[in-house]
């Protein structure tokens, strides 16, 4: 009987520190911790653990243009060229300006012989982030309006404040320009599936009007459950299947 | 009205005759090339169902029949006849029969009889009227060749034509170029007869190995002048009859080449004819990075518009762009001149020495053999970049060269060190600090409006400014009186307790006064002008008198007198501020 407490408190006390020494690395594991780990994998070529670390990354509900284009880099080692072009894209939209992302997304487009169909985002948007066009357009809205009434606000003059407002309100539109041009962009989705049709209907008995293959960007321009109502860059519009699409704005 | 009485009289007097159909063709015999007519005749019914156009091998006729009706009364008897007409052409010679078929007509079941007639080769006279005629070189023929080829049509001068279509092409195995709106126009004398010539020029090529056959037809329409020998010659009258004529030029049976497996070079492009090629460099001191251009040139006879541009193959530590190409005919169908492919060329290594040979080949059709003129290696110098390429990381593909800047690298590019800016997902503006920073910079933006709009106010107000400051003295005044009623001092409370009132009256005023030059007087004036109650202006008064008499005479009032001026004077300031207000 002895014995028996003896064994039960045993398991108890390993359980206890098991479970601990879980939650210790439940705790321990931060995003950059396991961005960490994944860079360590990828520089051994063990993509597939390289994947799941960035991918963890993304289930702690965190992301970068660096985590998802580490990522994309990841899956274009193991070949998996859709979904590396998925991350590459979803890498442009979030950081237009790092040159290498860029690069690998054309180079992934050329390997999915796609180079055409690829979108890349216009100027100004493709100059910064679009939380940082975000700040730019709330900063330069708020000097342009201070700068417009500080007479109101304020018991002294600012010397050629009307011109610097101006040139304020002139930052806050093209801020405004560029916001719109990255939220357009995050209106692209890349192909899912093997070989997906372009419906002339959204149902499932409706004649596909032609086929899109995997990788392919496409438009998202209407929803109509379960379908999109998607447009492909050589401008044929058509309904897929919800399911058959990575969208960039679904995170 | 005439015209219908007469088909009335004609309806009535058909009524009870039978209906019965014949056919014929015109003329009986048929010759090839010549246009006919095929007719069905329905006597006795001016009504005519749907007839299907005859289909038979050998015979091309037109889809649609021209009807005609014809009504007569002979003797007091009426006949009606209508008429379906074909026009139809014979492709071949031989016997022909158009079947016969049952029709049904106002419910009587009418019986066309069959047709037999004979189809004879264009006679001497009609062949005469015009031909075709198709000149090509002699075979034999390679698939992908550029043949030159002549057609003609000639007309006799005593003709003259009244529709030409274009000349069309009989046989899949060949292509031949566009037939233009202009050809060669001359007059030639043939057989002792003089002809208009049209003469097309072109080039023909084989596109099928194997047996083939070529022939040209075109539907040309004459007018024949007819003698009218009813009238006098005097009248002279000159009459013509239109003719359609499908003309075909003679039939050529040909073997059709492929072009030989055996010993084809690499280097060829598709280039068959005879060419003399050469090759020019822009220049031979180089610099990496500076574009240059080779220049090869086809001159000669051949297929120019479908050779393709001789590939360089893959040159190391080059960037070799696609040609652009220029093509400059020295005959009319394009069949000789001179082709050139101009290729620009960047150096990316100054360890470059020589322009690499380069090999272009073409099959001559009268050797019937491939032939390869090599271009020799070209010694070229090749000096370091003034601003050096990236070409560790970055190769540049054809597209590069656009104004957007996009390189494609040769392989993937390393991965980022850094995790970046890491941000949880979901739109900028629904982020606590962004929503919380915006905000704090609103609230600062009202509190300064509010701030400056009172500070303003108190600048230019002068009424708001004495009110305000009027209002801080009564209430500081208000607060000695409290303090000095509960320590039951008279002299403090109602040193306290003048200026308090003498700031409020002064609001009063009209003009702007000074509080503290109002004596008891001033007061009662002011409290008359502004017209303040009577129990008001009583309790003022009071207070005053009792303030002076503390003052000048030192009479001082028992502690409950005092406790009750002190509750009079807040109720009388509370009082006055409302009336103010």
């Amino acid at each position: 009987m002895k014995s028996f407490h003896g064994i039960r408190f045993l398991l108890a006390a390993c359980l206890f520190l098991s479970g601990s020494e879980a939650s210790l690395n439940a705790r321990e594991t931060t995003p950059e911790e396991a961005f960490m780990r994944g860079n360590i994998a990828y520089g051994n070529d063990a993509f597939e653990e390289a994947e799941a670390a960035y991918r963890s990354i993304l289930g702690m509900d965190r992301h970068s243009a660096e985590v998802h284009y580490n990522l994309g880099n990841a899956l274009a080692r193991q070949e998996k060229w859709n979904e590396a072009a998925f991350h590459y894209l979803k890498a442009y939209s979030l950081g237009p300006n790092v040159e290498p992302v860029r690069g690998n997304l054309l180079l992934t487009a050329r390997q999915l012989g796609l180079e055409e169909d690829f979108p890349l985002l216009p100027g100004p948007a493709s100059l910064l982030p679009r939380a940082h066009w975000t700040a730019a357009a709330a900063l330069s809205f708020w000097i342009a309006l201070f700068l417009f009434l500080h007479p109101r606000l304020v018991p002294f003059r600012i010397p050629l404040a009307r011109l610097f407002a101006f040139l304020a309100s002139a930052c806050f539109l093209i801020a405004l320009t560029a916001i719109l041009q990255h939220q357009q962009f995050r209106q692209w989705a890349i192909v899912a599936s093997p070989s997906v049709s372009l419906r002339v209907a959204p149902t499932e008995l409706s004649p596909g009007e032609s086929q899109l293959r995997m990788g392919s960007p496409v438009r998202v321009l209407d929803e109509r459950d379960p379908f999109l109502r998607v447009g492909t860059s050589n401008g044929n519009e058509g309904f897929i299947r919800k399911t058959e699409v990575h969208p960039l704005r679904g995170d | 009205m005439l015209c219908g009485a007469g088909l009335l009289l004609t309806g009535l007097a058909l009524h009870g005759q039978n209906i019965s159909a014949k056919a014929d063709v015109s003329p009986e015999v048929v010759m090839e090339g010549v246009s006919a007519e095929y007719t069905i005749t329905i006597v006795n019914s001016s009504r005519l169902p749907d007839i299907n156009t005859p289909r038979i091998e050998g015979l091309d006729f037109d889809d649609t029949a021209s009807t005609s009706s014809f009504r007569q009364i002979v003797n007091g008897r009426a006949s009606i006849e209508t008429r379906a007409s074909w026009s139809f052409e014979a492709t071949r010679t031989g016997s022909f029969t158009i079947p016969g078929r049952t029709l049904r007509i106002s419910g009587e079941e009418v019986r066309v009889p069959p047709v037999s007639f004979e189809v004879v080769p264009m006679g001497e006279e009609t062949r005469s009227r015009a031909f075709l005629q198709l000149e090509v070189t002699d075979g034999p023929y390679f698939v992908g060749q550029a043949i030159p080829a002549k057609l003609g049509l000639f007309v006799r001068n005593d003709l003259s034509l009244a529709n030409i279509a274009f000349p069309e092409r009989d046989g899949d195995a060949f292509l031949n170029g566009e037939f233009d709106n202009n050809p060669r126009r001359s007059r030639v004398r043939l057989k002792g007869r003089i002809y208009e010539s049209f003469v097309w020029d072109f080039i023909l090529t084989p596109i099928k190995a194997g047996p083939a056959t070529l022939q040209f037809s075109q539907q040309v329409a004459v007018q024949i002048p007819v003698s009218d020998n009813s009238m006098p010659s005097i009248f002279n009258l000159r009459r013509s009859r239109t003719e359609e004529l499908t003309l075909r030029s003679d039939l050529i049976e040909t073997n059709v080449r492929q072009l030989p497996e055996e010993d084809r070079p690499d280097s060829f492009s598709d280039a068959v004819g005879e060419f003399d090629i050469t090759a020019d460099l822009s220049s031979r001191d180089l610099q990496v990075g500076e574009p240059i251009t080779l220049t090869l040139a086809l001159e000669g006879q051949g297929n120019f518009d479908r050779m393709a541009p001789p590939e360089l193959g893959d040159w190391e530590n080059w960037r070799v762009y696609q040609p652009q190409v220029e093509f400059t005919p020295s005959d009319e169908v394009g069949h000789e001149g001179r082709k050139v492919f101009e290729y620009i060329l960047i150096p990316r290594s100054p360890a470059i020495e020589e322009i690499p040979e380069i090999a272009v080949s073409s099959f001559n059709p009268e050797a019937r053999a491939y032939e390869t003129t090599i271009i020799e290696a070209e010694p070229v110098t090749v000096k370091p970049s003034d601003t050096p390429l990236d070409s560790r990381s970055f190769s540049f593909d054809e597209e590069d060269n656009d104004t957007s800047g996009t390189r494609i690298p040769e392989s993937l590019l390393p991965i980022r060190p850094n995790v970046g800016f890491l941000t949880p997902s979901g739109s900028t503006w629904s982020r606590p600090a962004f929503i919380l920073g915006n905000s704090a910079l609103a609230a600062l933006f009202l509190f300064l409006g509010i701030w400056n709009s009172r500070r303003q106010r108190l600048r230019h107000d002068q009424r708001h400014a004495r009110r305000q400051i009027g209002n801080r003295r009564i209430r500081s005044a208000l607060e000695r009186a409290r303090e000095a009623a509960a320590s039951e001092d008279a002299g403090a409370f109602y040193k306290a307790a003048r200026p308090a009132l003498q700031e409020r009256l002064s609001l009063f005023a009209r003009q702007p006064v000074e509080a503290r030059t109002l004596v008891s007087s001033d007061c009662q004036q002011i409290m008359q002008e502004a017209s303040l109650p009577e129990s008001i202006r009583t309790d003022c008064l009071q207070i005053l008198a009792a303030a002076d008499a503390c003052e000048f005479a030192g009479l001082q009032p028992t502690s409950e007198a005092l406790s009750r001026q002190a509750a009079d004077l807040e109720r009388v300031l509370v009082e006055l501020n409302r009336l103010q207000k």
